[in-house]
């Protein structure tokens, strides 16, 4: 959807046109639902933030830059919406398998298994959710919304040198994951 | 990275500092460091290596799919936003601001019209209203005053009460309704405000 479309939306949202705000969400919610899953790692949990983050997001339109995007404002939104989840409930969601089982893949072992293309993607999601909370956050930031050091430490309120550390600490953790997943 | 660091700082035991690797690979270096950090790559072999298996981990989270959402969220998501319009309306500050106006108007008005006619029995009734109310007004203040003067004894009645784990002996009866009324209504506005918070 075009960005002028989506400000037309917006616009319309904050003269209280509902329908308006309902195809933004249509838009935004599979990938908003995507950043969600791959911080959660569980549907339902996942599901529930999506439709928590649109809610906010409503609540906060106002304070919407008009002339950004409104998907990376919104998946932001969620992922530090996943972020706080995950650090308020303890202990933190069961991830896709088992905390002392090795992938081999095979789909079908849990409910989210059918949302994962392949055996190696897999692997992947399930080093992914070993991985702490800030860690997670770090890596959705950084590769799948594309957000610079300075952008992720604004948004999560943390120096810069935390960033980077949070950064190259969960990618070498996630390496070492996969390397035994892999048996490598 | 964009602070600007020296040829060396980015080096430890002659090999590019891990930071600097994953930073190199973000695009956060600067054009000065990008060049010093190629440089170093093109001459150390355990450099490159490390590069590799960076890269990899990028392009294992690169090539990761998007998981299919397969349902609609915007009925659930309009459904609560509406039952939350329906349940606190909007009150756009200009009509609060017009209400209050309107109100303040209507009060100085008041006198124009206690002239009419029609008014004069309301006009009496209100100049006894007055009066009733001035009394009633002293007879509270008088009555606080004592109240306030047995508030000690109370608290030591409900100390007592709770340390002998019995009901209190009641004897300042309003001070009670008082206190469970303040009560009803903070618990009343918290509902009210976390039913707003919660989306309920």
């Amino acid at each position: 959807m075009a960005e002028s479309s989506d400000r037309e939306l917006v616009n319309q949202t904050l003269q209280g046109d509902l329908e308006a705000y309902g195809d933004l969400v249509r838009e935004y919610q599979s990938s908003v639902f995507s950043v969600c899953f791959r911080i959660l790692g569980n549907r339902r949990d996942a599901e529930d933030l999506s439709q928590d983050t649109f809610l906010r997001a409503y609540h906060h339109l106002d304070s919407f830059d008009m002339e950004r995007p409104f998907g990376p404002w919104v998946r932001t939104i969620a992922a530090n919406l996943c972020y706080n989840h995950l650090n308020q409930s303890r202990p933190p969601s069961m991830p896709l398998l088992d905390e002392h089982d090795t992938p081999k893949g095979g789909g079908g072992k849990t409910p989210e298994a059918w949302l994962i293309k392949n055996e190696r993607q897999e692997r992947i999601y399930q080093a992914l959710w070993k991985l702490p909370p800030h860690h997670r956050v770090a890596i959705e930031l950084r590769h799948f919304q594309d957000l610079t050091y300075r952008e992720m430490a604004d948004e999560l309120e943390i120096p810069l040198n935390t960033v980077r550390s949070h950064l190259y600490r969960a990618r070498n953790k996630l390496a070492e994951l996969l390397r035994k997943y892999e048996g490598t | 990275m964009k602070e600007h660091n020296t040829p060396e700082t980015l080096l430890e035991d002659d090999h590019l500092q891990e930071n600097i690797l994953h930073a190199y690979l973000d695009g956060e270096l600067t054009a000065m460091e990008v060049k010093t950090v190629k440089g170093h790559l093109e001459t150390c072999n355990r450099c490159q290596v490390r590069l590799q298996e960076i890269q990899s981990t990028f392009a294992a989270l690169d090539g990761l799919a998007d998981p299919a959402l397969g349902i609609d969220l915007a009925p659930q998501v309009l459904r609560s936003l509406r039952t939350e319009r329906d349940v606190f309306p909007a009150l756009p500050w200009i009509t609060a601001a017009q209400a209050a106006a309107a109100v303040v108007l209507l009060a100085l008005s008041l006198p124009i019209f206690l002239t009419l006619p029609l008014f004069q029995g309301m006009k009496t009734s209100l100049i006894n209203g007055a009066g009733f109310l001035k009394i009633n007004l002293l007879n509270l203040a008088a009555g606080l005053q004592a109240q306030y003067q047995g508030l000690q004894t109370f608290f030591e009645q409900m100390l007592n009460a709770y340390s002998r784990f019995s009901a209190p002996d009641l004897h300042f009866i309003p001070l009670w309704i008082l206190i469970l009324a303040a009560a009803l209504l903070g618990i009343l506005g918290n509902t009210l405000l976390l039913r707003r918070e919660l989306n309920l």
